[in-house]
């Protein structure tokens, strides 16, 4: 990326540089991959620069350099996913090692950044041993999505899921429920090939907003897609008849964002999506994430803060409801 | 002019320009395409793309969105589009089910339809025999050769044989599939030892026909449709009620068929039906143990998992957990590609075996002797890459495993 700052209340351990402040005389590596899009070196160290001149917090000092690891064999079209693969393996990480310290070296570089390609699985180990090879504080940048982090976010959180007895069941798309009694009591899922039908105590709601496909925006307007949910605006107006149109700035990038973002589902205290009257539509589906109305992630830029809260309260929430049978 | 004879005439100005209309079970697939977002998961989770790298396979996206949409030139993709192995991780992780497996397929539809010089000559070779015998593989010439060569597989696994079970209104079809059926004898006979273990009424075709999967994986749509035709007389003249098969291939394209064209037959895989219809319970009392623990992990075929349903990995682990005596890890890429499919291996060995690759590491690292996996493809393409990079690793069809299980010699 181009190397800007960005506010942040996690991160993965691998993207931590360490604390700028206290190395005065510290030297920051910006160092790319052949080949590797998502990091022009360059462009990223005169950003950095340009930031650090302006706030006059150290380190002062910056360069770039570019590594060619060529790994199909050339030098082009290469994912930061296959290159994260590729040092998952003992085997390429020694080379790696190697050259990433010769670099490190001819700059007398203290910190070094490089693109999320630490691994998929093995990114400690490989923080680690860069670490040790070359002296410098070595973290990753962000990149575009689909990134690094982002697979490795997903299957942390898939794996602490399945180890608390959680099933995954991938690859099967929710069909259109229905609501009884207030109750959700079924859910249908359908593969290629297959249907599956779940008994359920209690359901969370996490279907994403338009990209996801849990809200449907068309002329007539906003639907949630698998219970047919009142949705809303991000003023909390009813939206399923607003033409997504009318939910739009005539400015494209402006400050208040677009209305549009905001929408989704209005929820109670216990983020159970609720009816016009304001009522629980059902007593055990609880909603979290991006389908939730009242923050525009393109604005507010805390997508992944939101889905993590919301996710947490609306799991031991819908947990607790299928244990004990009630909120 | 005649509307039709108007119709007629387009028709034959299309096809002098090479562009071929859209056949009706094409078009879902067609007006997916338009949902494709460009977010490049496809790309990132594409074993051939990671196993390759982009410049030599230009991935799931590539063809989705750029390859798709240049009729008539589809002819200029056939370097691309004969790598893809059709593991169906590309659907799986669209976020807008864009049905990237079945434009591969509609675009070798086309080229082997337009520029069949194009198509790779061992895919012509593979399409030849499907015509002549209607079968993917080389039928025996001799066919006590091919009992002697059965008798052998079943004597050194120790598994009986059962003659072949004809006739007519029987519960269930026996389907081996082509790779059983003529190479892999011991996974026929291992479906049947299964079968007569909880008394299924069951038959087998007297006249095996293959389900058309490979010649839609070679392009070849029209000999698809006649080995699908084929094959729906006689499964509807036998008056079955249901369909099982050892193949992880037949198991997705014949669900396929039976929706497609009116059969009303369900089609379950082997580890289906012994879930599903003999259930889990009744299995494990007939269980027996091996001498001294097994240690095992399971290949999940992309044809099972990503084609048909998830639920069927769980159906394998859960029968393999039942073992007694047998110890089952998981390994991490035990539903990645094994670069079996698609027939990439036919004509570039090395594509398919880089797939591979990746999951032999994946193998190794869980320390298991002997890998299982519910399909005579998978089985045969680990095998021989276990072999050639020396691995005392050994592979088994899951299904001759649990039928090995089954059967005590007295």
């Amino acid at each position: 990326m181009s190397a800007t700052k960005k506010p942040t209340a996690m991160l993965q351990q691998t993207m931590w540089p360490g604390e700028f402040a206290i190395d005065d005389e510290g030297v920051m590596l910006f160092l790319g991959i052949k080949g590797v899009p998502e990091l022009n070196p360059k462009v990223a160290s005169k950003t950095f620069l340009e930031s650090q001149a302006r706030s006059g917090e150290p380190p002062h000092k910056a360069g770039s350099a570019s590594l060619d690891v060529s790994l199909f064999g050339h030098e082009s079209n290469l994912s930061t996913a296959n290159l994260a693969r590729w040092l998952d393996e003992e085997e390429n990480l020694a080379t790696f090692v190697e050259e990433v310290k010769k670099k490190a070296e001819q700059f007398g570089a203290t910190y070094l950044a490089l693109p999320p390609i630490l691994g998929l699985e093995e990114n400690l180990r490989n923080q680690n041993a860069l670490q040790e090879a070359t002296s410098a504080s070595v973290f990753e940048l962000l990149s575009f999505p689909p990134s690094v982090p982002g697979f490795r976010l997903q299957r942390s959180l898939e794996r602490v899921f399945v180890e608390n007895g959680g099933h995954l069941l991938i690859g099967h798309q929710v069909e259109p429920c229905s609501i009884e009694s207030s109750r959700v009591t079924m859910v249908s899922a359908k593969s290629p090939r297959r249907m599956v039908n779940i008994s359920t105590k209690s359901v969370v709601l996490a279907s994403g907003k338009y990209i996801g496909g849990g809200l449907a925006a068309a002329l007539e307007g906003l639907r949630e897609t698998v219970f047919g949910l009142m949705t809303v605006t991000s003023e909390f107006r009813e939206s399923g008849k607003t033409r997504p149109q009318r939910l739009t700035n005539v400015v494209s990038l402006s400050p208040d964002s677009h209305s549009l973002f905001g929408c989704g589902l209005s929820v109670d205290q216990f983020l159970r999506p609720v009816n016009p009257d304001g009522d629980a539509a059902a007593e055990n589906l609880f909603a979290a994430g991006s389908i939730l109305a009242g923050y525009s992630y393109a604005m507010e830029k805390n997508g992944l803060g939101v889905a993590l809260a919301t996710g947490y309260y609306a799991g031991e929430t819908a947990a607790s409801n299928a244990l004990e049978g009630g909120v | 002019m005649t509307e039709e004879e108007d119709f007629e005439h387009i028709l034959g100005v299309l096809r002098e320009e090479r562009i071929a209309p859209y056949k009706e079970d094409e078009l879902e697939t067609v007006l997916s395409i338009g949902h494709c977002i460009n977010c490049g998961l496809c790309l990132q989770h594409c074993p051939v793309v990671a196993a390759v790298g982009a410049e030599r396979f230009s991935g799931p996206r590539s063809i989705a969105v750029e390859l798709s949409r240049s009729p008539p030139e589809f002819w200029a993709t056939s370097d691309k589009v004969f790598l893809c192995t059709g593991c169906g991780t590309c659907r799986e992780v669209c976020p807008r089910n864009v049905e990237i497996p079945e434009i591969v397929n509609m675009i070798r539809a086309r080229i082997f339809e337009q520029r069949p010089d194009l198509v790779p000559e061992q895919l012509h070779s593979v399409d030849k025999t499907l015509l002549e015998h209607g079968l993917a593989f080389e039928p025996w010439e001799d066919l006590e050769d091919k009992a002697d060569s059965r008798d052998m597989r079943l004597e050194r696994l120790n598994l009986p044989f059962y003659p072949d079970r004809l006739k007519e209104s029987a519960e269930v079809l026996f389907y081996p599939g082509c790779q059983a059926e003529e190479r892999a004898q011991e996974v026929r006979e291992a479906g049947k030892v299964v079968l007569e273990a909880f008394d299924v009424d069951y038959t087998l075709l007297k006249d095996f026909n293959c389900c058309g999967l490979p010649a839609i994986l070679i392009g070849d749509g029209e000999t698809a449709r006649e080995l699908a035709k084929k094959l729906k007389e006689k499964i509807l003249a036998l008056g079955t009620k249901k369909i099982v098969t050892t193949c992880a291939g037949c198991t997705s394209n014949l669900n396929y068929l039976s929706e497609r064209d009116g059969w009303n037959i369900p089609v379950y895989h082997t580890l289906e039906y012994l879930i599903e219809e003999i259930g889990i319970d009744i299995l494990t009392e007939k269980l027996t143990a091996d001498e001294g623990t097994q240690s095992v992990t399971i290949h999940s075929p992309c044809h099972l998992i990503r084609h048909t349903s998830r639920q069927l990995a769980d159906y394998a682990a859960k029968i393999v957990e039942a073992m007694p005596n047998t110890r089952y890890t998981q390994s991490v890429l035990h539903d990645s590609c094994c670069g079996g499919g698609g027939m990439v291996g036919y004509h570039s060995p090395d594509v398919a075996n880089r797939v591979a690759r990746e999951n032999l590491r994946a193998i190794k690292r869980t320390g298991a002797s002997r890998v299982l996996a519910p399909c005579p493809l998978c089985t045969a393409h680990i095998e021989e890459m276990l072999f050639k990079t020396g691995s005392s690793v050994e592979v088994d069809d899951l299904t001759v495993f649990i039928a090995q299980r089954l059967f005590k010699k007295e």
